[in-house]
């Protein structure tokens, strides 16, 4: 029997599936391209190399240090997007050439563009698209300089950044490139790692004062900086053992949009796509395909009602998934990776517990999150629960038999 | 590696690559940026090619890297409410048409529509073992390569898996 399943496997799976024609012919068309590239690369290094003795002669040694990098829309074109290349070499970008030095990294704030549709790339977030964008390119190296890991060596990744927009007058732990449907792509050049960050379009909060975060972890990490409650200032902590570069957004102030700004701000943790049954979404833009609609919204229903205080009443703790999991020393809980069968699952996530869990209660469940494919059977719900002694247990719930 | 070369290498495991793309992604937009990726890579790092070695095999381990870093480079964007991928209407009836007759094939169309589908509902590290396993024909060894892992932890993934499938498709076949 079991080498039955073995030979249906083995038919079952045999590779049938073409590629392309001209998929074939793009792959071909663009090393062709890539070359040429490459060639081009190496002139402007000439004229860079020359721009720099020029500057050197003024004393400015900030702006040389851009010189040795790709120019902001060169690493848009190395992350294989044109349209956004082309916005960066346009009236509207803002080059910055600006490197500051922490935690053994040199990290280069290179260039700024905003504005809608200016990348290849769709952004969808909450079933809506996100149009109106910020692009902002910085440049990673190791101070010592010992290349950074190239995207497919099994290194990359071990050392995360996160780079981020602030806005003054805004906690960073509440809005930052997460809050911001924020997107990255990573280049590696020469062993110098650029980041392409996408996220809202921040220049409607020109007039507050923005800045930009570069740091050495995965999300926001409240240690690196401070933020001043009364005036709204965010600081870099000069006592952080690691990379907290700041930046300064040079946005022209008139941009500013202080009404789409405050509306952004409202919207912000309310925006759930809008509601279908009041008009405010488009069905076919948010039901996924072969979902039916009335399970679709029932699903929806029964996230809506669910609390802490009903959970038990109305679906299942999964045991398997139950982790006691302790605080880290930077205050962060680490969830382990969990897979339901159909359901889907989680690679593990880290939570900063000063912002996620700071009113919880001992004992008290909070629930961190419902997902589903817009139906009963693939739903199922994050929670966390703070225990006495300082851990929190996190479990996942799926809903009874509907 | 050459112009020619790389015609050569699609010529020869275009198919190869493709299928393993498309199964693992589930959507063809996202294999078809996979596929071109993973070949423009190769080509990137023509200089560690080892000409001699498993192509397959080292194009197969280019692809799943470039993957496990699109997923997490876009599993903290959906975090907060993640979003499930939209899983794609497949057109593999037609391709599985043109391989054999229907006389010649061992289970039809709609069943192998069938197994695939419960393949997809693998958890991730054990779709990927058996993907590589029956899809790509490669060794318990030279997936423990691709993936990087101890070959007890493929060996493993691959029981566990087969468990599950066994399972499964004794429900549905």
């Amino acid at each position: 029997m079991k080498q039955n399943y073995d030979e249906i496997l083995k038919h079952a799976l045999t590779p049938n599936e073409e590629p392309d024609f001209w998929l074939n012919q793009k792959i071909l068309r663009q090393v062709r391209e890539e070359r040429k590239v490459e060639k081009r690369n190496d002139k402007r290094l000439v004229t860079a190399v020359l721009a720099a003795v020029l500057v050197l002669g003024t004393g400015s040694v900030t702006a040389v240090a851009a010189w040795k990098h790709l120019m902001p829309n060169q690493v848009a074109e190395e992350a294989q997007d044109e349209k956004l290349a082309e916005a960066f070499t346009s009236g509207d970008a803002v080059f910055v050439n600006e490197t500051q030095s922490y935690g053994g990294y040199d990290v280069t704030f290179l260039g700024i563009v905003s504005g809608k549709q200016l990348s290849e790339g769709l952004c969808i977030s909450n079933g809506k698209i996100r149009e109106d964008r910020s692009h902002i390119v910085v440049a990673i190296e190791n101070a010592d300089g010992t290349p950074m890991p190239d995207t497919s060596e099994e290194t990359y990744g071990e050392q995360d950044f996160y780079v981020s927009p602030f806005i003054k007058g805004y906690h960073p732990v509440d809005y930052n490139a997460n809050t911001l449907a924020g997107n990255y792509t990573d280049v590696v050049q020469d062993g110098v790692l650029y980041r392409l960050l996408e996220c809202d379009n921040v220049e409607i909060f020109a007039d507050c004062g923005l800045y930009l975060g570069v740091m050495d972890s995965t999300f926001y990490n409240a240690n690196a900086y401070h933020y001043d409650e009364v005036t709204g200032e965010i600081s870099r902590n000069e006592s952080y053992n690691g990379l907290n570069a700041l930046f300064q957004l040079p946005i022209d102030s008139s941009k500013a949009n202080p009404e789409a700004a405050a509306a952004f701000v409202e919207n912000l943790f309310f925006d759930e796509g809008g509601d279908i049954e009041n008009g405010e979404a488009n069905p076919e833009d948010v039901i996924p395909e072969g979902v039916d609609k009335d399970e679709y919204l029932a699903v929806q229903a029964w996230m809506e009602q669910l609390t802490p205080d009903n959970i038990e009443e109305l679906a299942v703790r999964v045991e398997s998934t139950v982790q006691v999991l302790s605080v880290d020393k930077e205050g962060y809980l680490n969830v382990g990776p969990y897979e339901l069968e159909g359901r889907g699952g989680s690679d593990g996530m880290k939570i900063l517990t000063s912002w996620a869990f700071k009113d919880a209660k001992t004992g008290a469940l909070k629930i961190w999150g419902c997902s589903a494919s817009g139906t009963f059977d693939t739903l199922r719900v994050e929670t966390f629960t703070k225990n006495e002694d300082g851990t929190y247990t996190f479990a996942v719930y799926i809903p009874k038999e509907q | 590696m050459t112009k020619l070369e790389l015609e050569q290498c699609i010529n020869e495991y275009g198919k190869d690559i493709y299928s393993f793309c498309r199964q693992l992604t589930c959507n063809r937009q996202e294999a078809d940026d996979l596929y071109q990726d993973t070949f423009l890579k190769a080509v990137e790092q023509r200089e560690k090619l080892d000409k001699n070695g498993n192509l397959k095999s080292y194009l197969l381990g280019i692809a799943m890297r470039i993957w496990k870093n699109r997923k997490r480079k876009y599993a903290w964007r959906n975090r907060i409410a993640p979003v499930e991928r939209l899983v794609e209407e497949r057109d593999d009836d037609v391709a599985i048409g043109m391989e054999a007759s229907l006389e010649d094939t061992f289970i039809t169309n709609e069943e192998a529509k069938v197994v695939k589908s419960v393949v997809d509902k693998l958890p991730g590290k054990m779709k990927v073992c058996v993907l590589l396993f029956y899809m790509e024909g490669l060794s318990t060894p030279q997936i423990a390569a691709v993936l990087r892992i101890p070959e007890g932890t493929v060996k493993s993934r691959l029981y566990q898996a087969r468990k599950q499938l066994e399972k499964e498709l004794e429900n549905v076949l």
